[in-house]
């Protein structure tokens, strides 16, 4: 009997300090036309955001997800730098119409025009990172929700070739301060990435050359 | 008049030596000479060992593919099977799926996923083949034959109606250093398998002789850890 109680506090204990960061906000959003207009206002006087991030793949034939880390910066309009450095080292820049990708022994720069993954990859990160996706009701089905730490949101892709790839798109915006903090693209059968973004820095002078090819 | 043009066609006049260059431009995919140095080895009972079946749950590996004039690259995950086949996974950095296909021998390819700017059939057909040919993944019905060389590398042909591989194999280690898939007098496609110790796969790069399409890996070493949720 003892022995039970014990895992019963156990199972309790282990359940409720789950952080709240693991569960996915449920309660509808009250004021999403608010939350829309906050966004345009903070978003518009965003022009640089530099974060570490960390990058989980769960891929439902493997027991581990495999983890991947690096640096982020962003500066507008249409500059992204993803620099992976851990387990390997990996450079992607997106600027303007141009992708470079820089690996440990080659590079190679591409215009994403003539790549219609490129070209969809670039339109997606910075719409999330600028908040214009959720302007895009034509593309998707939008839902909105919040909990005490972030507003959240769910894209639902209308297309059936784009729900191939992607079925869900779920955003994670802090409270504070309306920066992307999470995003988790979800693949039909289970598997999805999951980027975390944490130590960000907003509006600091990030110089034009870190977006550079060279 | 006639001949002269024909002459000046071919470079006799000018480059004597360009009809010969031509030649040998036409037919460096030809598999003659594969076997140039080897010789039909006694013993018969050697199995090439693939570097992909391994005690770790996968291997991760930096990929690159250059297909035509698109590239794509990302990480490839080659899982091992209970059934003796793999799962092999390509995806960008960023975690996009690229493609998803399980290979389990005398099964056709099993496709999960496949992006769409990739799903042409030629391409599906060829990457597959490519995937098998490095994983090693032979009929159960191919003919067999053990070619001995001086060094002591083994070249073991596999034969399977019109088709041919060939794996060039360790004679210590059963593991192969160069596979090569031919079909009548051509050369198709070659995997070059790099180990720095022997016993784990570092790099692997595959080349095609007739189409524009080159796959290079590299292996990560990753520091996975056990999902949160």
């Amino acid at each position: 009997m003892m022995n039970d109680m014990k895992c019963l506090a156990f199972c309790l204990l282990a359940i409720f300090t789950v952080p709240a960061w693991t569960q996915v906000p449920s309660t509808p959003m009250k004021d999403i036309t608010g939350f829309k207009e906050r966004l345009t206002t903070v978003s518009a006087g965003i022009n640089t955001i530099e974060s570490d991030f960390t990058q989980e793949k769960k891929l439902s034939i493997l027991s581990n997800t495999l983890v991947s880390k690096g640096h982020f910066c962003f500066r507008r309009e249409n500059n992204i730098r993803w620099e992976y450095l851990q387990p390997y080292k990996y450079l992607i820049i997106i600027s303007q119409d141009k992708i470079f990708i820089k690996e440990e022994k080659d590079q190679k720069q591409y215009d994403i025009q003539s790549n219609k993954m490129f070209q969809e990859m670039n339109r997606f990160i910075s719409g999330c990172i600028q908040g214009d996706i959720l302007k895009n009701d034509k593309d998707y089905h939008i839902g909105y929700f919040e909990d005490n730490r972030h507003y959240f949101v769910t894209l639902i892709p209308v297309s059936e070739k784009m729900r191939q790839m992607l079925n869900e798109i779920q955003i994670w915006f802090d409270r504070t301060d309306l920066t992307v903090a999470r995003i988790r693209m979800m693949e039909s059968g289970g598997d999805y990435t999951k980027i975390d973004f944490v130590g960000k820095k907003l509006n600091t002078d990030i110089p034009v050359e870190k977006f550079s090819f060279k | 008049m006639k001949l002269d043009r024909h002459v000046n066609l071919w470079g006799m006049g000018k480059y004597p030596g360009l009809p010969l260059l031509m030649l040998i431009f036409c037919f460096s995919g030809c598999s003659y000479g594969l076997l140039k140095g080897y010789q039909k080895a006694e013993q018969v009972s050697i199995t090439p060992v693939s570097w992909f079946k391994t005690e770790s749950d996968h291997l991760l590996m930096n990929t690159r593919i250059d297909v035509m004039k698109n590239h794509f690259s990302g990480l490839m995950v080659i899982k091992p099977l209970s059934n003796e086949g793999y799962r092999v996974v390509f995806m960008t950095e960023v975690g996009l799926k690229i493609f998803d296909m399980e290979f389990v021998t005398g099964k056709p390819v099993q496709v999960h996923y496949l992006m769409e700017a990739l799903n042409k059939k030629i391409l599906v057909k060829t990457l597959s083949a490519d995937m098998k040919l490095m994983l090693f993944m032979s009929q159960e019905d191919d003919k067999t034959v053990v070619y001995d060389d001086s060094s002591g590398f083994k070249m073991v042909k596999y034969k399977h109606k019109q088709a041919r591989i060939y794996y060039k194999v360790s004679p210590v280690t059963c593991k192969p250093v160069l596979a090569i898939q031919a079909s009548g007098t051509s050369k198709k496609a070659r995997v070059d398998y790099f180990s720095r110790d022997g016993t784990q796969i570092d790099s692997v790069n595959i080349f095609h002789y007739h189409i524009k399409l080159r796959i290079g890996m590299h292996r990560i070493t990753e520091n996975s850890q056990h999902a949160v949720e």
